[in-house]
């Protein structure tokens, strides 16, 4: 269909799926066991967040390149209900995964890029890239 | 890192021609420095794992596989690692930030208690039960001639308390060339504490203005401990008190003002509840500590020693458990 697939993620098997056509798509990029790990995480959390709080979403993978640097970009669009305060929502210690060390904080850490989308009623949008490191 | 790197492959691959204690223990070492470079779990069973097929140790399919299931834990553990290493930097700016305040709550009180001023003699105690007290205690001139002392408890601690206390500093300092009499100050710091202080907070206190003039003693109270009078002459005691609301509640409060006359050698004795609470005892939470300790006092020595003397007391009392701030400022007319 496309060289960016996106997912549809709408039960927790969708999560699953999410997870697999990243972790496809970064280990054909050459990305590392670990750098593979921590991108798929990345992708499950991001997922999770869909499906525990919008109730549905989409999760897309794609492959970016910046001069002879590869990466691996997720979008993680929804329209649930929204972050009302999306800078404590990125402090650590007020994630409603507390204490894990989850959510998007988590992400943030595991992705070299990051940046949200997000207020009350208008939905969310994540993208986030890992670089490959040689 | 590298260097890091290298160390481990160094350290495992001795072990594991030589399992001995002294490799165990280099590895003990070294995972200080993995820590302390916020080396992530993952990173380090990656590194492990790639130094064994590295030097020629064949890993079984499953083995292999099984690790990376154990990689998919990792990162888990990792972001949680990291999040405590955000969060301890966190702590450190807010105890530095509360270092800060602790400071400035310092400068709040008054610097010398002007241990003379005309007649009086003034000697005064201060200890806050942790970091930041929840007692003060302030004078102020009113006037050419008077002075007024208060004592307060401000009931909360910690930062709360102390924002609380420098907005009466500063109103206080306000007040320095007015001649409001001591309930009408109440009154004026009760409006003050209601506007702009968190509902949870309240404060009592007592204030008192003294005219050596006249050498009477005006006092009004807002909710707090009665003040322990001394008569030289007769010896005897006698608790002063008026009626009045904590601050902070109700601005409808209406304080009370009394007055003794002071002749020499009568003191006063203002204090907070700390001083006087007895927790674990039947006995009931009055000034009869004070009252000992005075008794047992050497009412010739300055009115300072006679204040240390009387913390001495309260604190022996309690056997040195101070769960709450202690404050006791006397004044006595010579």
């Amino acid at each position: 269909m496309d060289n960016n697939p996106s997912i549809h993620v709408y039960n927790e098997w969708d999560i699953v799926v999410a997870r697999q056509s990243g972790r496809d798509l970064a280990k054909s990029l050459g990305f590392g066991e670990v750098d593979q790990a921590r991108i798929t995480t990345a992708i499950s959390e991001l997922a999770r967040n869909i499906y525990l709080y919008a109730k549905q979403g989409e999760i897309e993978v794609s492959p970016v390149y910046e001069g002879d640097k590869v990466g691996i970009k997720i979008i993680s669009r929804d329209n649930g209900p929204g972050i009302k305060d999306v800078m404590k929502a990125l402090e650590d210690g007020y994630s409603t995964s507390g204490g894990l060390g989850a959510g998007l904080p988590g992400v943030k850490r595991l992705m070299d890029e990051f940046s949200i989308e997000s207020s009350e009623g208008k939905g969310t949008l994540v993208t986030a890239v890992k670089w490959k490191l040689f | 890192m590298k260097q890091v790197k290298e160390y481990y492959k160094k350290i495992m691959l001795h072990y594991l021609r030589n399992p001995g204690e002294h490799q165990l223990y280099a590895g003990q070492q070294l995972s200080k420095s993995l820590i302390e470079k916020d080396i992530p779990p993952e990173d380090i069973l990656a590194l492990h794992i790639n130094i064994m097929k590295e030097n020629g140790y064949i890993l079984p399919r499953e083995w292999e596989r099984s690790f990376q299931f154990l990689m998919e834990i990792m990162v888990s553990f990792g972001m949680a690692y990291q999040e405590r290493q955000s969060l301890r930097l966190k702590k450190k700016q807010l105890e530095s930030e509360i270092n800060v305040a602790i400071s400035m709550q310092k400068k709040l009180y008054p610097h010398t208690f002007e241990h003379g001023f005309h007649d009086l003699e003034v000697g005064f105690i201060s200890t806050p039960a942790r970091e930041m007290s929840g007692d003060f205690y302030y004078y102020t001139k009113h006037g050419k001639n008077k002075l007024g002392i208060l004592v307060a408890d401000i009931a909360g601690k910690g930062i709360p308390a102390a924002l609380c206390m420098s907005m009466i500093k500063y109103a206080m300092d306000t007040l320095e060339n007015d001649v409001k009499p001591a309930n009408m100050i109440l009154d004026y710091l009760n409006r003050l504490v209601l506007k702009n202080a968190d509902p949870s907070l309240f404060v009592t206190m007592f204030y008192t203005i003294y005219d050596p003039l006249t050498s009477i003693l005006t006092y009004s109270s807002a909710g707090h401990e009665p003040a322990l009078y001394y008569q030289a002459k007769s010896k005897k005691f006698q608790d002063l008190n008026t009626k009045g609301l904590i601050l902070g509640v109700d601005a409808n409060v209406k304080y009370e003002e009394k007055a003794i006359q002071l002749e020499s050698g009568d003191f006063i004795v203002l204090y907070t509840d700390g001083v006087t609470e007895r927790k674990d005892s039947d006995e009931p939470d009055d000034n009869s500590i004070l009252r000992e300790a005075i008794s047992s006092a050497d009412l010739s020595l300055p009115a300072q020693e006679i204040v240390n003397h009387m913390y001495q007391h309260a604190i022996d009392e309690k056997n040195y458990q101070l769960d709450d701030d202690h404050t006791i400022v006397m004044i006595r007319k010579k």
